[in-house]
């Protein structure tokens, strides 16, 4: 059964429940139900099955029953950052393919009037688009069809999308809607941005189980205390969000007084959530059961760890147990470790693992790799993450490979920044590096050899990238440190700064 | 400071963080680059340029929709830290 199948039982079996609740507009199941069917038919009838269709949406009910609508249609959808440049937008719908594009009110000045597509929705569409309907014969996907693409960075300069099937979000779904015990009642948070992947349990585990979705509207994501009385205002109960948003919700906002009552369950991924201020959150949320979750875009959620007391004394919170079917080796030197505590690359096969980057073979190959065992090969994605299995086969995370961080919980290819600033016309070279932030995880700051000033060149990358991969800083030098090879001392500038 | 120094203080602050200009009527959330860690720095620089500490209650969208309520609300937290 398809994940907007499973919606459309809900919707059966729970009418009157809401579907959504944004504060200012309540949207029964019923209700919901019958705009998905209206815009699926209509997106149906002007498309051809399989179509990818561009939502570039801010995070409202409206663009989450677009997503709905467009694989219950046999379309999939390509989630487009509504706080991306208009430059960026325009490179992930030229690169996606997509046939129709979808926008709203606030991303609609951002859109030339000659875009290459066969269905264009404009703002004042949406409405129409979405009105109700209540049958319609509908295409149905397969399991191996894609349900959606979503955009991340690319070491090599140009954002990659990857495909996510039907079957690899069931397979997530599926697992996480039981793990976290989704029904009726629940008041599900949705955090994180749509076009990133921790949304699509907000979505589908409580889409598919009656329970309802609360949109956090992107200016309260913004402030923590708007969060903090949003969460409190909505009675959230299940929260899924990244460590830096948890982290700043803590420092910087009245969350310790009087902790979040109604939150049954907060789960927690994308980044590592040190011991020290995880234990001050769970200090603050008593009642609350705190969950680590594990797992890239490409292979979505594979670990999972109930994080208790005893954890919070380690130096580092383990990453749990594989869950969701997935299958995790760790490889060193191309063969996998048998011995407890010993290093390896983590590398994931199963249900949730997806096919690849969007006609990019080249980088779907070198993200491969086979394992042989238990007497069959398995075709593993390479997560790049390094950790141990200990004699429990618990997993603990190590660390990752070079040039690629998280800053905020979005993940960042150093590359792709460096490749943009090496665009800019008076730059010879550039080196971008992370440097730890107890509050952002990571903030970048970048080093070039140009003729142009730094402030210059922050402006570039504010016209080209998404704001979280804009360096803080361009510091603009004649010359760089180097290695004794004569490649950019990264290590150097990075200590630089720390210093 | 008086009010039409801390506008044109903040304007001054805000636009340095974007590096282009923004305008009295201009809706601040709305300009690429005002993200949560330009928040916080802006938020950061005020308070330590001014000597004062914003309320949480003020942290929040409607305070950040222009210009103009962010200049009410820091001088509502300068008040506040003076009296």
């Amino acid at each position: 059964m398809r994940l907007t199948d499973r919606f459309f039982a809900a919707a059966r079996q729970w009418p009157d429940q809401a579907a959504f609740d944004t504060g200012d507009r309540v949207i029964s199941y019923r209700e919901a139900a019958a705009r998905v069917t209206g815009a699926a038919s209509r997106l149906a009838d002007r498309l051809e099955p399989g179509d990818r269709v561009a939502l570039n949406l801010g995070k409202s009910p409206d663009a989450i029953m677009l997503m709905l609508a467009t694989l219950a249609a046999g379309l999939s959808y390509v989630p487009i950052d509504p706080a991306a440049p208009p430059a960026r937008r325009a490179f992930v719908l030229a690169d996606s393919g997509a046939r129709a594009l979808i926008v709203d009110d606030r991303t609609e000045a951002g859109w030339p009037d000659d875009v290459d597509v066969d269905v264009r929705v404009p703002a004042a569409g949406l409405a129409g688009l979405l009105a109700p309907a209540y049958s319609a014969g509908l295409p149905a996907a397969d399991r191996d069809d894609t349900a959606y693409v979503l955009y991340t960075s690319g070491s090599t300069g140009r954002p990659k999308g990857v495909v996510i099937t039907h079957g690899n979000a069931e397979a997530f779904v599926d697992w996480a809607a039981g793990y976290a015990g989704v029904r009726p009642g629940d008041r599900v948070a949705v955090h994180a941005p749509l076009h990133f992947d921790l949304p699509v349990f907000d979505l589908y585990a409580s889409l598919t189980t009656g329970a309802t979705v609360c949109p956090v509207s992107e200016h309260v994501a913004l402030f923590p205390q708007a969060l903090l009385r949003m969460l409190r205002g909505r009675r959230i109960t299940v929260l899924y969000a990244v460590p830096s948003a948890l982290i700043a919700l803590l420092h910087r906002s009245t969350l310790t007084e009087g902790g979040l009552p109604d939150l049954r369950l907060l789960l927690y991924a994308g980044e590592e959530f040190h011991p020290a201020p995880l234990a001050r959150l769970m200090a603050a949320l008593p009642d609350t059961e705190v969950h680590n979750l594990y797992g890239p875009i490409e292979t979505n959620v594979v670990t999972a760890l109930r994080v208790r007391p005893g954890h919070l004394r380690l130096s580092r919170i383990p990453l749990g147990h594989a869950v969701a079917g997935a299958r995790i080796f760790l490889v060193n030197d191309g063969v996998p470790v048998t011995e407890p505590d010993q290093a390896g690359e983590m590398l994931v096969s199963g249900p949730s693992r997806t096919p690849g980057y969007l006609d990019r073979p080249e980088l779907t190959a070198a993200s491969r790799a086979v394992v042989h065992a238990d007497g069959q090969d398995w075709t593993c994605h390479r997560t790049g993450d390094y950790a141990t299995r200990d004699a429990e086969g618990v997993l603990h995370f190590l660390g990752r490979r070079d040039g690629l961080v998280k800053t905020r919980g979005f993940r960042v290819e150093l590359g792709e920044v460096e490749a943009t600033l090496l665009r800019h016309e008076a730059v010879q070279e550039a080196a971008v590096v992370a440097i730890a932030d107890d509050e952002h995880t990571n903030v970048l700051h970048a080093f070039a050899i140009a003729e142009a000033d730094g402030e210059e060149l922050r402006q570039w990358c504010l016209q080209a990238l998404p704001p979280y991969m804009v360096p803080a800083t361009v510091t603009v030098a004649a010359d760089l440190p180097r290695t004794s090879t004569g490649k950019l001392a990264r290590r150097e500038l990075a200590e630089g700064l720390s210093a | 400071m008086n009010r039409p120094d801390v506008t044109a203080y903040l304007q001054r602050v805000i636009t340095e963080r974007l590096g282009r200009p923004v305008g009295m009527g201009d809706t601040l959330l709305d300009q690429t680059g005002f993200d949560s860690l330009a928040i916080v720095a802006v938020i950061d620089r005020v308070e330590t340029d001014l000597g004062l500490e914003m309320d949480p209650d003020l942290l929040v969208p409607e305070t950040f929709t222009d210009l103009g309520t962010l200049t009410e609300a820091v001088c509502r937290s300068d008040s506040r830290g003076t009296t």
